[in-house]
């Protein structure tokens, strides 16, 4: 009997720890897509005005170079978004302002667009962050599964 | 006198050169098949030697998975697509919740295992029943549980399962895409501590997890379970009666084979980048087996080097087969048939020669049972007189 409960434990106990592990790679392996917007936007009926180049620096690499009305985007693992960029004001100015932004992500959010202009400004964060939805085009050849059996083909 | 010894010497060479050809005759024949087909195929050394490694890295988990259930006397696992199964499945459930990278497989992985087990547990009971003729048993309970797959993937995911993506389910708002993309996940396990050499990418985190199920594998066989199962795969009858479960003992391996087939398909998948929902799992069993016949392996004995000879002369084979039938014939596709009739035909090779095996050895026995039987009697008659 004895040797039954400690088979029973060591069993409940190995089951715990790997849905433990599986609970900790759904948090730490969530992939979020974040798109950075250096566009104007609207709010409360005024225009907050693009920058004339931001630059996207992510995991101390550059992602790219924004200029007005661009976007770029770039992927994270985790619920942190934690990233540099470098802002020139005008389009003659030599000078560039450097921040460093950090973000706690919704879980449950695939796509993430940040908006610079909006952070710049500080405005509320459901406008600086929103979620982006990518538009599904429809495939309706999609519909036939009656394919072969691929027999020729093994990898 | 020398003389005498020399010639017992020569043939007792000629012997043992006869029955390591009869013993490794498929081996021996892909050698000679790769040596005729590499220079006509015109790859480059390092073009085949990085696809091979590839090849090895995405196949070498699956294929050792097979070697369990030989253990244990039950012969080919064709069984071992209901793991691929459920790797899949899994793949599909962290895919739709966006789980990236090495933690999407390790998740996958996890949630892999009380699939696998199930269908284990059902694979082995119906083995049990089938007894004597597992292999049979085992390929169409494959074609049933694929049934059974396409069912769940094609009606019941997106329906009573919830699928979140539309990137995964079909237009009509159930059922998952033809394929499925991991473009998120591809190779990350490969990448991590990648190595180049002379041109050749070595994915050395997959190798050393290989290596892991390979000590693993030679441990298990020295615990009790693993002396159960080789005894089992013996005579089921002897462990019996030496107090062995063979039931359950039967239905252990084939679940510890379903698990890990279900492990070698997230790899084998993570390496492709891509899931072919309806089709990716449908001929793995076919070609693992086949790739382990090639490496010397036989229905009822098998080893971890049969398994690496195999996956390196079978997937050479598929690799310049195309090419050389293109040289060869002028058309390409004939090697195409080439490659598919051999890897077919390896496996009826192996049977028939396996079967063939088995019915000298019980001939064999039979007239050294008759002899010592004659040998008796004859004694028993020169007492009485």
């Amino acid at each position: 009997m004895k040797t039954n409960k400690k088979t029973l434990i060591i069993r409940i106990a190995v089951i715990l720890i790997l849905i433990v592990i599986c609970a900790v790679m759904f948090v730490i392996g969530r992939g979020h897509t974040i798109y950075v917007d250096n566009k104007t936007i609207e709010y409360n009926g005024q225009e907050i005005g693009s920058k004339s180049e931001v630059d996207v620096y992510f995991n101390d690499e550059l992602v790219t170079e924004l200029y007005k009305g661009e976007r770029t985007s770039f992927k994270i693992l985790g619920q942190t978004l934690k990233f540099k960029i470098s802002v020139k004001e005008r389009q003659n100015s030599m000078t560039m302002d450097e921040y460093e932004i950090e973000y706690k992500i919704p879980y449950n959010m695939d796509g993430i667009l940040f908006s610079v202009p909006a952070w710049l400004n500080e405005l509320p964060e459901d406008q600086i962050m929103t979620e982006f939805v990518v538009e599904e085009v429809v495939d309706d050849s999609e519909i036939d599964l009656t394919e072969d059996m691929d027999i020729t083909s093994v990898e | 006198m020398k003389n005498l010894v020399k010639a017992e010497d020569n043939r007792s060479f000629g012997k043992k050169l006869l029955g390591f050809i009869g013993n490794n005759t498929v081996p021996i024949m892909f050698i000679i098949i790769c040596i005729v087909c590499i220079p006509l195929s015109g790859f480059s050394l390092s073009y085949l030697a990085n696809e091979i490694v590839t090849r090895m890295g995405r196949n070498l988990f699956l294929i050792l998975c097979l070697l369990i259930p030989i253990m244990a006397g039950m012969g080919l696992n064709f069984g071992m697509t209901l793991g691929a199964m459920a790797g899949e499945i899994a793949l599909i459930i962290v895919a739709d919740a966006q789980i990236w990278g090495i933690p999407g497989i390790i998740a996958a992985m996890i949630i892999s295992i009380p699939l696998s087990i199930l269908l284990g547990l059902c694979c082995g009971k119906l083995l049990n029943m089938g007894r004597g003729r597992e292999m049979i048993t085992s390929y169409i309970i494959s074609y049933v549980f694929n049934g059974i797959y396409q069912l769940v993937v094609l009606y019941m995911m997106g329906s009573i399962i919830p699928i979140k993506h539309t990137s995964i389910k079909l237009p009509r708002g159930y059922g998952i895409r033809n394929t499925v993309s991991l473009l998120n996940m591809r190779q990350s396990l490969d990448n991590l501590l990648a190595i180049n050499v002379g041109g050749v990418k070595i994915p050395v985190l997959t190798f050393l997890i290989v290596g892991v199920l390979c000590i693993f594998i030679v441990w298990f066989r020295k615990t009790k379970l693993g002396q159960d199962m080789r005894a089992v795969g013996q005579d089921q009858e002897v462990a019996r009666d030496a107090g062995i479960d063979v039931d359950k003992t039967r239905i252990i391996s084939m679940v510890m084979s379903t698990v890990i087939a279900g492990f070698g398909m997230i790899i084998y998948l993570q390496n492709m980048g891509n899931i072919s929902t309806y089709s990716s799992h449908s001929q793995i069993g076919m070609f693992c087996i086949a790739a382990l016949l090639v490496g010397g392996a036989s229905v009822d004995k098998a080893n971890i080097g049969n398994v690496f000879l195999g996956v390196i002369l079978f997937h050479t084979m598929f690799i310049v087969a195309p090419k050389a039938g293109a040289a060869i014939t002028g058309d390409s596709m004939i090697g195409e048939y080439f490659r598919v009739f051999v890897s077919y035909g390896v496996i009826t090779v192996a049977l028939i020669m396996y079967e063939a095996k088995k019915r000298r050895a019980k001939a064999g026995a039979g007239r050294e049972l008759a002899a010592a039987q004659a040998a008796e009697d004859g004694g028993a008659a020169n007492e009485d007189k």
